[in-house]
C-alpha cells in the first residue's frame, strides 16, 4: 500500500505545476472575488429636463447619502446604451420631483435600487412640502436635517446574549467557498488517477503484484485525501499567517472539519469515477457537475438565501453545504466540538455511502 | 476528409454515456436551476419568506402619557398655546402604539408573524429558532422618548432588537422595523421643527420603470438568463470534450495507424474541428429548444427571433470549433496527455469564470467583468441577451465578425501547430 502511495506522490513531486496552479488559483480567486464585493455597484443617473444640471446635482448628493451604492451622473444617451447592451442592469432618469428607472430586465438588483431611490424621493417630498409652507425655508430645512441626524426613535441591535451582533462577513465565507471549490477539483483529478492507471495498464500490473486490492484502493484514496488536505491546509495557513485574514481562534476544529470534508469529497469523486470508463470522460463529467454544487448549496450567498426545499435537499446530499455550515459556526460564532458534531456526522455518512457504491462501481467496470 | 468527420461523430455516438452527459445533463441543470432559483428572485419576494418576530412590551404607555401631560402643562419651554397641540398630537398617535399597529397591520401580516410575550420567553424562542428575532420595548420607553423629544430632557431611549445570528431573514425583519422608525423620525423632525405636513398634500413620487426603445423589447427573467448562460457554458465544454479524445487516440495508437495510411495530416484536424462544430451546434439548439418545451422559455417569440438565435449560436459554435482545433494540435504536440488535459481544463475554467458562467457575476470586480466580454462565451452571452431583449439586427454584426475573426485566427494557428508529416513522435 505504502509504495503505491509514494509512487503517486513521486508523480506530483516531479511535476508540481498543477498543484501550485491550484493553490494559487484558490488564493488569487479569493482575493479577486472578495475585492469585487467591496467595490460598490455604480448606477448611472441622468436628467432630460430643461434644468438638468440643477436636478442632477440635487439628487446626486441626496441619493448617495448613506447608500451602499454609488450614483453617478452620466450622459443620458450613454446611460441608456449601457442598459441596452446589458453592461448595467438599471439606470435612473431624474425628473424634478419624480424618477423613472430605465431597465430591460427583472433581475433582483432592479428592485433593490428601486427601493432605495423611492425612500430618498419620498423623504425629500415630505421635507419639501413641510418647507414650502414655512417662511424661513432654509432655516427649517437645516433644523429638520439636524434633528434627523440624531433621530429620536432609535434601535439597538445586539445578539441574543447581549453582545454585538457581528455583521455578516461575506468575505470570509467566500474565501472558504473558493478553497473548498478548488479542493473539490483537485481531489477529483487525483481520484481520477485510478482510471488513468487502469487505461495505461498500471492497474493490471498492480493486481499481479503482491499488493492486496484493499491496499490498492486505500493507497489511491489516501493519496487523494492527502493531496486535497495539503492543498486546503496550505491555503488556510497562507490566509491566516501571510494575509492575516480573521479565521477564528479554533484552527484545530477547522482542520478537523476540513479533514472530514476531504474524506467525504473523495468518496463523491470515487462515485463519479465509477460512473465512467475513461479518464477523459471523467474530465467531461466532473467539471460540468462540480461548479453547480456550491451554487445549489448556497455557499456563495448569505445563509438563508436559498429556501427552496428541492434545492436545499439536493445541496444537502453533497458535503459542501455541511462543511460550510460547520466552518461558519466555528469561524464566526466560536462554536465548540458539540456544535459541529452534526455536520461532521452527516459528512461521514455521505462519505461512507458514496464510497461504498463508488468502489463497487469501479470494481464492476472491467475494461 | 469526410471519413474523419464520420469517425469522430461515430466515436461520440457509440459512447452513450457521454451523449447523455453532454446532451441531457445541461438540460437537467437548466431546468432544476430555473425552477428553484425563480422562487428566490420572483418579484413578490416577501411571499416566499415566513418571517417571525417576538415582541416584548415592558413599557407602560398610558401611565407615561399621563405623566407627560402633567409635565407639559408645567413646562415653561413650550408656549402655552402649543401645549394643547402637543398633547393632542401625542394622544392621537402614541409612539409605541403606532409601532404595534404597524407590526400588526394587514400588509405585514402575510409575511411577518408577530407574537407578544415576556422577555425570557422571547429569548428562549429566538434561541430555539422559533422566531427569527425579538424586539424589546424597554420599561419607561414612552416617557423617556416623549420628554426627550418635546422637553429636551433625559437620555435618548432605544428599542432593543436582537437575533441569534445574522441571516437574510433577520435583516429583512430589521429593515422593516427600521423603515417604519425612519418614517416616524421624519415626521417628528418636521413637527418639532415647527413645520406642518399634511400627508394628503404631499406629492409622493410615482416611480415606475421606463422600458427602453419600443414595445418590441422583452424583459429578461432569471430562468431565461439561466437557459442562455448554461447553454453557452456547456457548449464551451464541448471544445475540450472533443479535443481530449485526441489523448485517447494517441494512447490507443489510433493516431499512429492513421499516420501510416499516408492521409494528409490536416484531415485529422479537419475531422475534429467539424465534429466539434456539429456536436456543439446540436447541443446548444437542443438546450434552447428543450428548455423552451419544458419551461416555455421563449414563448411568444417571432420566427425572426429564432433565426437570430440560431445565427448567434452557429457563430459561437464556430468559435468553439476553433478552440477545439487548437487544443487538438496542442495535444498532438505535447508528450504528456495529462498536461494537455490540465491546460485545456484551466482555459475552459478561466473562460467560464470570467465569462460569468460558474459564479454569480456580481462577485467579480468591474474590470474583470469587462474582460469577460472578450471571452467567446462572455461575448456570446452578452449578444444573446441583447438579441433576446431587442431583436435588433444591427447588434449582431460586430460581435459575429469578432467571433469569426477569432475562429479564423485559431484555426490558422492550429494548422501551423499541427504536426506535419515526419514530425509525429
Amino acid at each position: 500500500m505504502i509504495p503505491v502511495f509514494l509512487a503517486q506522490l513521486a508523480k506530483d513531486r516531479r511535476n508540481p505545476l498543477i498543484l501550485i496552479i491550484f493553490i494559487a488559483a484558490s488564493i488569487g480567486g479569493t482575493i479577486l472575488f472578495t475585492g469585487g464585493t467591496e467595490t460598490p455597484t455604480t448606477i448611472s443617473i441622468f436628467s432630460e429636463e430643461e434644468n438638468d444640471q440643477a436636478i442632477e446635482d440635487k439628487w446626486e448628493s441626496l441619493l448617495n447619502e448613506g447608500s451602499d451604492m454609488r450614483f453617478v451622473v452620466t450622459d443620458s444617451a450613454e446611460a441608456r446604451e449601457n442598459v441596452q447592451q446589458g453592461q448595467s442592469d438599471v439606470a435612473v432618469k431624474l425628473l424634478e420631483e419624480d424618477y423613472k428607472l430605465i431597465t430591460t430586465s427583472n433581475l433582483p438588483t432592479v428592485d433593490y435600487v428601486d427601493q432605495h431611490v423611492r425612500t430618498v424621493f419620498e423623504k425629500e417630498a415630505l421635507i419639501q412640502s413641510a418647507v414650502e409652507q414655512s417662511n424661513d425655508i432654509e432655516g427649517l430645512r437645516t433644523e429638520i436635517e439636524t434633528t434627523l441626524n440624531h433621530p429620536p426613535l432609535d434601535m439597538e441591535v445586539t445578539s441574543i446574549t447581549g453582545e454585538e451582533l457581528s455583521s455578516y462577513d461575506m468575505g470570509t465565507q467566500l474565501m472558504f467557498a473558493f478553497t473548498l471549490l478548488v479542493a473539490m477539483f483537485i481531489i477529483g483529478f487525483r481520484v481520477n488517477n485510478i482510471l488513468k492507471d487502469k487505461v495505461y495498464g498500471l492497474w493490471d500490473r498492480l493486481i499481479l503484484s503482491p499488493v492486496s486490492k484493499t491496499g490498492m484502493y486505500t493507497a489511491y484514496i489516501a493519496y487523494a485525501c492527502f493531496i486535497g488536505f495539503v492543498q486546503m491546509l496550505t491555503v488556510i495557513l497562507i490566509f491566516k499567517y501571510v494575509l492575516n485574514y480573521d479565521i477564528g481562534e479554533r484552527l484545530d476544529l477547522l482542520l478537523i472539519i476540513l479533514a472530514f470534508f476531504t474524506f467525504s469529497m473523495v468518496s463523491i469523486a470515487t462515485l463519479l469515477t465509477g460512473l465512467v470508463k475513461k479518464p477523459e470522460q471523467f474530465y467531461a463529467l466532473y467539471p460540468s457537475v462540480m461548479p453547480i454544487i456550491p451554487l445549489i448549496s448556497g455557499v456563495y450567498m448569505m445563509p438563508g438565501t436559498i429556501t427552496n426545499p428541492v434545492l436545499t435537499f439536493i445541496g444537502d446530499l453533497f458535503p459542501v453545504s455541511h462543511a460550510m455550515d460547520a466552518i461558519i459556526n466555528v469561524v464566526m460564532y466560536d462554536a465548540a466540538w458539540q456544535d459541529i458534531t452534526q455536520p461532521l456526522i452527516l459528512m461521514v455518512l455521505i462519505g461512507v455511502v458514496a464510497m461504498g457504491i463508488g468502489i463497487n462501481l469501479v470494481e464492476r467496470r472491467t475494461t | 476528409m469526410l471519413t474523419f468527420l464520420i469517425k469522430d461523430l461515430l466515436l461520440f455516438w457509440r459512447d452513450r454515456k457521454e451523449v447523455v452527459t453532454v446532451i441531457i445533463l445541461p438540460l437537467v441543470i437548466v431546468v432544476v436551476l430555473s425552477i428553484s432559483m425563480s422562487g428566490i428572485f420572483e418579484e413578490n419576494q416577501s411571499e416566499n419568506y415566513d418571517l417571525s418576530l417576538s415582541v416584548v412590551v415592558e413599557d407602560d404607555q398610558s401611565e407615561a402619557i399621563e405623566e407627560f401631560k402633567a409635565s407639559v402643562s408645567q413646562s415653561e419651554q413650550i408656549a402655552n398655546a402649543m401645549k394643547q397641540n402637543v398633547i393632542a398630537g401625542v394622544e392621537k398617535a402614541p409612539p409605541v402604539e403606532s409601532l404595534m399597529q404597524f407590526l400588526n397591520s394587514p400588509e405585514l401580516e402575510d409575511w411577518i408573524t408577530v407574537n407578544t410575550m415576556s422577555e425570557s420567553e422571547a429569548a428562549e424562542s429566538v434561541e430555539k429558532g422559533d422566531h427569527h428575532a425579538m424586539l424589546v420595548i424597554p420599561e419607561g420607553y414612552t416617557s423617556q422618548l416623549l420628554s426627550n423629544i418635546y422637553l429636551d430632557q433625559g437620555t435618548e431611549p432605544a428599542l432593543k432588537f436582537s437575533a441569534e445570528e445574522t441571516a437574510v431573514e433577520v435583516d429583512m425583519v430589521h429593515d422593516v422595523i427600521q423603515g417604519f422608525l425612519d418614517q416616524m423620525n421624519l415626521q417628528y423632525a418636521v413637527s418639532t421643527s415647527g413645520g406642518e405636513v399634511d400627508m394628503n398634500q404631499v406629492q409622493l413620487p410615482e416611480g415606475g420603470t421606463e422600458t427602453l426603445a419600443d414595445d418590441q423589447s422583452f424583459s429578461l427573467n432569471i430562468d431565461q438568463y439561466f437557459t442562455l448562460s448554461m447553454g453557452v457554458l456547456f457548449v464551451l465544454f464541448m471544445a475540450s470534450t472533443v479535443a481530449s479524445r485526441t489523448g485517447v487516440e494517441k494512447r490507443e495508437h489510433t493516431f499512429n495507424r492513421i499516420t501510416l495510411t499516408n492521409t494528409p495530416a490536416l484531415h485529422f484536424l479537419f475531422g475534429k474541428t467539424c465534429a466539434t462544430f456539429i456536436l456543439a451546434w446540436l447541443q446548444i439548439l437542443l438546450i434552447f429548444i428543450g428548455s423552451h418545451l419544458i419551461l416555455g422559455t421563449f414563448s411568444d417569440r417571432s420566427f425572426t427571433f429564432w433565426i437570430g438565435m440560431v445565427f448567434v449560436s452557429s457563430v459561437f459554435c464556430f468559435a468553439v470549433a476553433g478552440m477545439s482545433s487548437i487544443m487538438t494540435s496542442i495535444s498532438l504536440r505535447l508528450k504528456n496527455p495529462e498536461a494537455a488535459d490540465g491546460i485545456f481544463m484551466s482555459i475552459i475554467m478561466l473562460f467560464g469564470t470570467i465569462g460569468g458562467s460558474f459564479i454569480p457575476i456580481y462577485v467579480l470586480p468591474d474590470w474583470l467583468q469587462q474582460i469577460g466580454e472578450f471571452t467567446p462565451n462572455g461575448l456570446t452571452l452578452a449578444v444573446l441577451i441583447e438579441w433576446f431583449q431587442f431583436e435588433d439586427l444591427s447588434t449582431l454584426w460586430m460581435p459575429s465578425i469578432a467571433l469569426i475573426g477569432f475562429t479564423l485566427i485559431l484555426i490558422f494557428v492550429s494548422i501551423i501547430l499541427h504536426p506535419k508529416k515526419g514530425e509525429i513522435s
